[in-house]
């Protein structure tokens, strides 16, 4: 039996944790993500937190910040791994969380969250430089297939609205919240199709309704189509992270979407500030944003690749 | 790599520098970071070795780099055709731009390297060991069989200068340039296209300034292209600059200016105070020259070469380097290019 506060403990303090307690806590994880819909049903009062990307002492922070679960139940919107150089132990805290207190966490899947990604962006090599063979990476990847692809977010007081919560935006092949429902989520993302627009669309003022995004995956949406999706899905708010705002949260479309950041001085060199966004039982926003912890150099382990510039 | 491990004395760092520069060519170690003395400043352009997997967003703008460079140069040569021109290249390192423009332009163009005595006898050394390499400066190559050195000792008293008919490799500390160090055939009265990747911002703001007001004044007729970063404006939710301080300098690397010029107007006016007029002067920060300038169908095929994640980012860090042209003398016609200037 898995002692998930020891493990907690450890992750914190970025100890190695045995190979063989990650695969079941990776199996278990994988039971338990199984039984949830693709679309969450969460209840206020809730705090939504952007991108995290293996920036464990930031997320540390956010939870100093913001009050250590169970204290405060959180939505973590994806992308937990890759580019930051603990993405292991970020993911592992998360998901020891989620099932210490399943109904406080929620974890949705974010486009990092894959196996073709991982492999570019730096949890594959963080994995293997760690544990000297793929297996981690392995199981990871396993339990990414079954993360959820959105939330909504009700007040247990009853009312009309409701928030939506997904990590990119919107697809042009998904009218209503209840298509997301009948997807077969448990795979990789997929190239194309809805699925991999949830995690990969970007909004954007200024166009009419759907471009090209330039990632090369997803779409962008511009106020009309959120307008629409608002409308018809009767929700008062899209919250969503996957693009980093130098301010940690950036409302568009008259205050229908909502981008949340928790990356602080990502990549350990944009200088920018982080967000998370609380919703209270009447749907209230209120935003808290924090700085790096990061200031004495210690965060950035000596022998990993430094911060790259054009030089 | 041979070279670069010959010119080195001690025994321990050589060891220390050929294990950095192996990671190197399995991608682990940034090339400057490892090679790079404490607060030593080096200029040059970073190498990249065949097949390195760099991050996609440093590749896309190492990329956005050197096209928008070589655009100003085609401009100028261009603009100049049939006329005798010159490039005069700053800290020129590991470029490798000559070997690109010679063949092109040998007839017309001659071409000056200036960079540290120990890097331009890694550079000549290496040029004259490949006849791919020697042959596109058109060096002689037989002429210079002899002098390679075989050891540290033979390295240290070797000579770095390298000539042809068109290429001139010369050693030299910018810090203390002096007209008599630059050689008889090099034309104060040409037109010259004066080149600076990364390399001035190594210097001290009053160095560098120095350096371009001593070439601007003895040229009767130039072109200052200027590649470097800049810190952008501190507010409360960015910090950039700062962090990019920071991070420099648990590398050993000093960046002087970084603060001084940290915005576009600021090197404007830098730029004015040497005499440009506005007219003759384009300064854009690198993310407006990848929307306004790049082809979108070029853009699109790069796309493919390697997906990029991070549009924000990219935009952020080119929103933080800057392209400076400013011509005197007729060298340039800017006209063009201010057309698509920001503001």
């Amino acid at each position: 039996m898995l002692d998930l506060d020891h493990i907690i403990e450890d992750v914190r303090n970025c100890k190695l944790i045995p190979e063989y307690q990650i695969e079941e806590l990776c199996r278990l994880a994988q039971e338990l993500l199984l039984q949830e819909s693709n679309i969450q049903l969460i209840d206020t009062p809730v705090t939504i937190c952007g991108d995290i990307h293996g920036q464990l002492h930031d997320l540390i922070t956010l939870f100093k910040i913001a009050k250590e679960p169970p204290q405060t139940k959180y939505l973590f919107l994806g992308d937990f791994v890759d580019r930051g150089f603990y993405s292991l132990e970020t993911f592992l805290l998360l998901l020891c969380y989620k099932l210490r207190y399943s109904d406080r966490v929620y974890l949705i899947r974010g486009n990092h969250e894959s196996r073709q990604i991982t492999s570019v962006y730096g949890f594959y090599d963080e994995c293997m430089r760690k544990y000297g063979s793929a297996n981690v990476w392995r199981y990871c990847c396993e339990v990414f297939d079954y993360l959820a692809l959105g939330a909504c977010i009700v007040s247990p007081l009853g009312g009309e609205d409701a928030v939506f919560c997904v990590h990119g935006g919107l697809s042009p092949a998904v009218a209503s919240i209840d298509a997301i429902r009948l997807i077969d989520r448990k795979q990789e993302v997929p190239h194309e199709g809805s699925m991999c627009d949830l995690l990969w669309s970007d909004p954007e003022e200024n166009i009419p309704a759907w471009a090209v995004s330039p990632r090369g995956a997803g779409y962008l949406f511009g106020y009309t189509e959120t307008e629409k999706f608002l409308y018809k899905n009767r929700i008062s708010l899209i919250a969503r992270a996957h693009q980093l705002v130098m301010e940690g949260y950036k409302e568009l479309f008259d205050g229908g979407l909502v981008t949340v950041w928790s990356a602080p001085n990502y990549c350990y060199r944009c200088g920018n500030v982080a967000a998370v966004l609380s919703l209270d039982d009447q749907l209230n926003r209120t935003y808290t944003t924090f700085d790096s912890v990061i200031q004495g150099g210690t965060e950035v382990p000596s022998k990993k690749p430094v911060a790259d510039y054009f030089l | 790599m041979h070279y670069k491990l010959m010119s080195i004395e001690s025994e321990f760092r050589r060891l220390a520098v050929s294990r950095n520069l192996r990671k190197t060519f399995f991608n682990l170690v940034d090339y400057k970071a490892s090679d790079n003395g404490n607060n030593i400043p080096r200029f040059g352009t970073p190498h990249v070795p065949v097949g390195a997997l760099k991050s996609p967003v440093i590749n896309r703008g190492t990329w956005l780099r050197t096209s928008s460079i070589s655009m100003i140069i085609d401009d100028f040569m261009k603009q100049n055709e049939g006329e005798n021109v010159q490039i005069l290249s700053l800290g020129a390192g590991n470029d490798t731009r000559a070997f690109e423009l010679l063949p092109k332009y040998h007839k017309t163009l001659q071409y000056f390297e200036l960079d540290f005595p120990d890097s331009c006898k890694v550079k000549k050394f290496t040029i004259l060991t490949d006849k791919r390499l020697y042959a596109k400066l058109f060096v002689e190559a037989s002429a210079n069989a002899s002098q390679l050195p075989t050891d540290y000792l033979s390295f240290s008293s070797s000579d770095g200068k390298l000539d042809s008919n068109c290429y001139h490799l010369i050693p030299s500390d910018l810090r203390k340039l002096r007209k008599e160090m630059i050689p008889a055939n090099f034309d104060w009265t040409k037109k010259t296209l004066v080149l600076s990747e990364c390399c001035i911002c190594y210097m001290g703001t009053e160095e560098s300034n120095q350096l371009l007001e001593y070439l601007r004044k003895w040229l009767i007729s130039g072109l200052f292209v200027v590649y470097e970063p800049m810190g952008g404006q501190e507010t409360q939710d960015s910090r950039y600059g700062e962090v990019m301080v920071r991070n420099l300098k648990t590398r050993g690397i000093e960046m002087p200016n970084l603060m001084v010029y940290n915005t576009i107007e600021k090197q404007e006016a830098r730029f004015k105070g040497f005499g440009i007029d506005l007219k003759d002067l384009v300064v854009c920060d690198l993310k407006f020259i990848y929307y306004n300038w790049i082809v979108r169908n070029s853009i699109m095929r790069i796309s493919q070469l390697e997906m990029l994640d991070e549009i924000e980012e990219l935009n952020l860090i080119n929103s933080h380097y800057t392209l400076i042209v400013a011509s005197w003398g007729n060298a340039f016609n800017c006209k063009l290019r201010r057309q698509l200037q920001q503001h």
